[in-house]
């Protein structure tokens, strides 16, 4: 007994002590940091001086029209992309299911591959075949996806394409693992194969559809790569675009530690709120 | 789990392992763990002296420094140009406690820049050359009367213009706004595409230089408190003019120095640039088969009385956690007046140093013919004694910003330049006080 | 008729995740030039050789470095994570020691705390360590994975049946030789799983690398194509050394994918199903 006890210990002693250096101190450092400010005073050229402000950045966090706009926008971004993309993703992944698919295998290669792609580089190449004079996206479409309006729907692409085929592969295997008796029992009541997928296939593969979810809903608020990516490419994208932006603007371009941790700690609040809810929605659904 | 399943994957899983361990095994062996990143002393006992700056050549200078004595070794990281990244960069290495001996900053950036209080005063240090700069820059350097930076250079600012056009068409080189408005009609006048010059919306700096000359600066320090003026009558004034000339359609408003900008300077689109010092560099590089059609002259004047601003300029200032700092004094004192840079500098651009002495070797030196009419260094002296006072403030740079972001609906009629720079004001005065610095409003004197 | 509609969708798909890359692939064949003027998914006139000797050669040959990086970052980063992660994982499934409870509890609070959220107090405490801007700075705290510990956890709960533990008690063999020898061989599908993910996680994280370092020479990869990306408005000549980047960095990952097939398809789908 003592023995495993010592054996436990050594077996996640690196664990841990990653997780209390790397996690666990880190966020309660972030809540300290988001009650006190830096003040300068007279000229200021002598520094700045810590003060506590209480909840004083939460508020000014709170107020401020950039980090309201910057919520809207990943949240109108989730409505969007979420949706398209796990419908899509299941869309696909029952036609591959259905008995008349060939060449499976190539299929669902062909729909992953973008996962292979880094998401600074899959931004990138969608940067370029959105740019007009380089990529044929601008005159293709009859709008210009780096312009103020075709922003969003142009972010919203480039997720999507990145992580289709992954979800694909999930539901896939889920379908896959659907019991093959139901599955007949269905056929032999005359139920057409459209039919058995919506009542009883979309059915069974829920609980991993809601896990997908969960992750595509945490991502999305994390939303960051892409845009910074964008930036480059347009004004459309200002430096406070997403939650995530707004902490990198205000911590590493204006140094407003104070402000940035605030932020931090109501995105980290907002995401964990969110996946709680979820999951809570989903298990009790299932049920 | 399906076993079957399982076996058959184990095995290849294993290679798949091995390949993954086999990969990173490999990069280490390549170049050992982590080896040979940051170099710390120099192999022959010099002192090392880490400087970050994005300034043109600054690889060749350090060259000739670093040979040319046996006690101090420079190292150079070329970090992104301050606007553009390179003074949140330095910014963030002063609160990580990493920041390299010597920073670049521009005159412009050096009081925000000094909120974080990682700059070495260096009063005493230099004291002895103060005589020999030029006091536009000497003053720039010392916002509060105490020394902070090292100047490098000035960069006043002039009207570069197609000489062969103007005296083509009979244009007479303006010397007051009144002129330059005459003459921004005769140009259009001669060719309806081409404009006498462009005013760069995006750009506040570009902005600033141009309120400068009118003589009410948008700071200054009043004892121990800033007064903020951006909204004085001399840059009321000038956004006056300026909205009434893009109103009138007789300027463009595209940005300087960009490909488009180098294509209309190309086709004959843009007979002027209204631009610092730094700019004859420029015009050699994008438009070296412009030779023999621009000449340079003084900046337009309000009412006859010679005045201009500048653009820019750039200064170093050494990180108050350098360890070296006395070794990092002894490079810049090199850099800012050894007539030897400037003799490396004219090789690939044209330097218009801050210190004097340095200044009249540089006249000497510069050969190019790329300029009609009198001689640039001549033009460009007479402009940097005409910079009047000025101070930069602590949220300059934040203010460039608004500024660009204001005059972004200043082409669409949303908002005129006089209203933008009055929302500047306001925004600036809300952000010092915010931050706890002691701000009186308007230009107490 | 319904095998055609549904292969032509598929197909349709199919070229819409495909088509990006070719682009990637004819472009990195163009000169600067010929990106304006040639059809986007056209080859140039074969470029590729001296696009990608101008890309080793840029700034001093900086590409390499970055390769060797992202080796490192995610090669090593995953390797080691994935091992970390699963002998944590056993040991809260398997083995009883004080503050277990805790310690899960912790994890899976981890899982949900944003990364984005973590880089301000993680940089602020890499200052002030003085390890601010070097390899360590990036490389330790991707190395934690609490999602990677839950996985573990249920997979030494599926895989490692108690009765093979006892056996190999009774055999005589300690706790730390049972796991490397008995428990770890029968978890190796979760552990390639677990590794899939950190690689991937690591190899995607932009924003750590951005903020920790400033030295190029410590740059993965994405993060040194991204600030040479940020130049191509003002120096139109870094296009084509981005996208030959791009392709270099693409191309043996989607290798690696088609290679190791049967290995993503079933750990991405146990790792998600469960």
């Amino acid at each position: 007994m003592r023995r495993r006890r010592g054996a436990g210990f050594t077996l996640v002693l690196p664990f841990a002590v990653l997780l209390v250096l790397t996690v666990l101190v880190p966020v309660l450092y972030t809540v300290y940091l988001s009650l006190f400010t830096d003040r300068l005073s007279g000229l200021g050229f002598d520094g700045p001086r810590q003060v506590f402000v209480g909840m004083g950045n939460y508020l000014s966090v709170l107020v401020d029209r950039a980090f309201g706009q910057s919520v809207l926008t990943v949240a109108l971004y989730a409505l969007v992309q979420v949706p398209v993309m796990l419908v899509l993703a299941l869309v696909l992944a029952l036609l591959l299911d259905s008995a008349v698919v060939r060449l499976r295998q190539v299929w669902t290669l062909a729909l992953f591959l973008p996962y292979a792609v880094p998401v600074v580089i899959g931004g990138l190449i969608w940067a370029y075949l959105y740019s007009p004079g380089v990529g044929p996206l601008a005159s293709l479409l009859g709008f210009d996806p780096l312009s103020g309006r075709g922003i969003l729907p142009a972010v919203v692409n480039i997720a999507t394409w990145q992580w289709v085929g992954y979800n694909v592969v999930i539901f896939y295997t889920a379908l896959r693992a659907v019991p093959k008796e139901i599955l007949e029992a269905a056929r032999a009541d005359g139920a057409g194969p459209v039919r058995t997928a919506l009542t009883i296939k979309v059915p069974l593969v829920r609980p991993t559809a809601f896990v997908a979810l969960v992750f595509t809903v945490i991502g999305s608020l994390q939303l960051f790569t892409e845009p910074l990516v964008l930036r480059s490419f347009t004004g459309a994208v200002t430096s406070t675009w997403t939650p995530s932006l707004y902490v990198y603007e205000s911590a590493f371009i204006t140094n407003d530690y104070g402000r940035a941790a605030a932020a931090s700690v109501l995105l980290a609040v907002v995401s964990a709120v969110l996946s709680a809810l979820v999951m809570r929605l989903s298990t009790r659904r299932y049920r | 789990m399906d076993p079957t399943m399982g076996e058959k994957t184990v095995l290849s899983r294993r290679t798949a392992l091995r390949a993954g361990a086999a990969l990173a095994a490999g990069a280490l062996l390549a170049d050992g763990l982590l080896g040979g990143c940051a170099t710390s002393a120099a192999a022959d006992g010099r002192t090392v002296v880490r400087i970050w700056s994005w300034l043109t050549g600054m690889d060749s200078y350090i060259a000739a420094f670093n040979a040319a004595q046996r006690h101090v070794h420079v190292e150079l990281s070329v970090i992104s140009s301050g606007l553009k990244g390179g003074y949140a960069q330095e910014v963030n290495a002063i609160k990580a406690h990493n920041a390299p001996d010597i920073m670049h900053v521009e005159y412009q950036a050096l009081p925000q820049l000094l909120l974080s209080g990682g700059f070495r005063e260096i009063t005493a240090d230099l004291a002895d050359l103060g005589p020999g700069y030029t006091p536009a820059a000497w003053r720039a350097v010392r916002p509060d009367g105490r020394t902070w930076a090292v100047p490098m250079d000035v960069a006043p600012m002039v009207f570069y213009y197609r000489k062969d056009l103007f005296d083509a068409h009979g244009i007479p080189v303006p010397v007051t706004w009144q002129d330059f408005r005459a003459a921004a009609e005769a140009v259009r006048a001669a060719d309806p595409t081409a404009r006498i010059t462009t005013f760069p919306l995006n750009d506040g700096s570009f902005f600033a230089g141009m309120c400068w000359q009118a003589g009410d600066p948008w700071w200054r320090i009043d004892h121990d408190a800033w007064a903020v003026d951006i909204s004085g009558p001399g840059t009321v004034r000038t956004a006056e003019q300026w909205q009434r000339f893009i109103a009138d359609d007789l300027v463009a408003t595209d940005p300087t120095g960009d490909q488009g900008w180098i294509a209309s300077i190309h086709n004959g689109r843009l007979w002027g640039l209204l631009g610092a010092s730094w700019n004859v560099g420029t015009f050699a590089k994008s438009v070296p088969n412009d030779t023999g059609r621009w000449a340079v002259a003084t900046m337009p004047t309000w009412d006859g009385r010679p005045a201009n601003g500048m653009q820019g300029g750039s200064a170093f200032a050494i990180s108050k956690q350098s360890r070296v700092a006395e070794a990092a004094l002894t490079f810049l004192r090199w850099l800012s007046t050894d007539p030897a840079v400037v003799r490396v500098g004219s090789a690939f651009t044209a330097p218009f140093p801050a210190f004097d002495a340095s200044r009249a070797v540089a006249r000497d030196v510069y050969a190019s013919k790329f300029f009609l009419g009198p001689p640039v260094y001549q033009v460009l002296d007479e402009a940097a004694r005409r910079v009047p006072d000025w101070t930069w403030g602590p949220t300059a740079l934040g203010s460039f910003s608004v500024v660009a972001d204001t005059f972004s609906d200043v082409r669409s009629g949303h908002t005129t330049m006089p209203d933008a720079v009055r929302a500047v004001q306001a925004r600036a005065v809300a952000d010092m006080r915010g931050r706890g610095l002691s701000v009186v409003e308007g230009g107490a004197r | 008729m319904r095998k055609a509609s549904v292969h032509l969708v598929l197909l349709l798909a199919a070229l819409y995740s495909v088509l990006p890359l070719v682009w990637l692939v004819t472009s990195a064949t163009k000169s600067l030039g010929e990106f304006s003027t040639t059809s986007a998914f056209a080859f140039g006139h074969w470029n590729l050789g001296a696009n990608v000797s101008a890309l080793f050669d840029q700034d001093g040959g900086v590409f390499l470095w970055w390769i060797r990086n992202s080796l490192l970052y995610a090669g090593l980063g995953a390797v080691l994570g994935s091992l970390i992660c699963t002998a944590a994982g056993y040991a809260i499934a398997k083995l009883s020691f004080p503050g277990r409870r805790l310690l899960f509890a912790l994890t899976l609070a981890g899982v949900l705390v944003p990364t984005t959220a973590l880089a301000l107090p993680l940089y602020l405490l890499a200052a002030q360590l003085h390890v601010v801007d070097t390899f360590w700075a990036v490389f330790l705290p991707l190395l934690t994975n609490p999602f990677g510990v839950y996985l573990a956890r249920v997979y030494a709960d599926a895989a490692v049946p108690g009765e093979v533990l006892e056996a190999s008690r009774m055999d005589g063999a300690g706790e730390l030789r049972t796991f490397f020898t008995v428990a770890l061989p029968m978890m190796r599908p979760g552990l390639v799983t677990v590794l899939l993910f950190q690689f991937v996680g690591i190899w995607n994280n932009v924003f750590l690398p951005l903020v920790m370092l400033t030295d190029p020479r410590l740059f993965p990869m994405s993060l040194g194509l991204f600030q040479w990306s940020t130049r191509v408005t003002q120096f139109p000549q870094y296009t084509p050394l981005v996208v030959t980047g791009s392709l270099l960095a693409v191309l043996p990952l989607v290798i690696a994918f088609i290679v190791l097939q049967r290995q993503w398809r079933s750990g991405l789908a146990t790792g998600a199903v469960k």
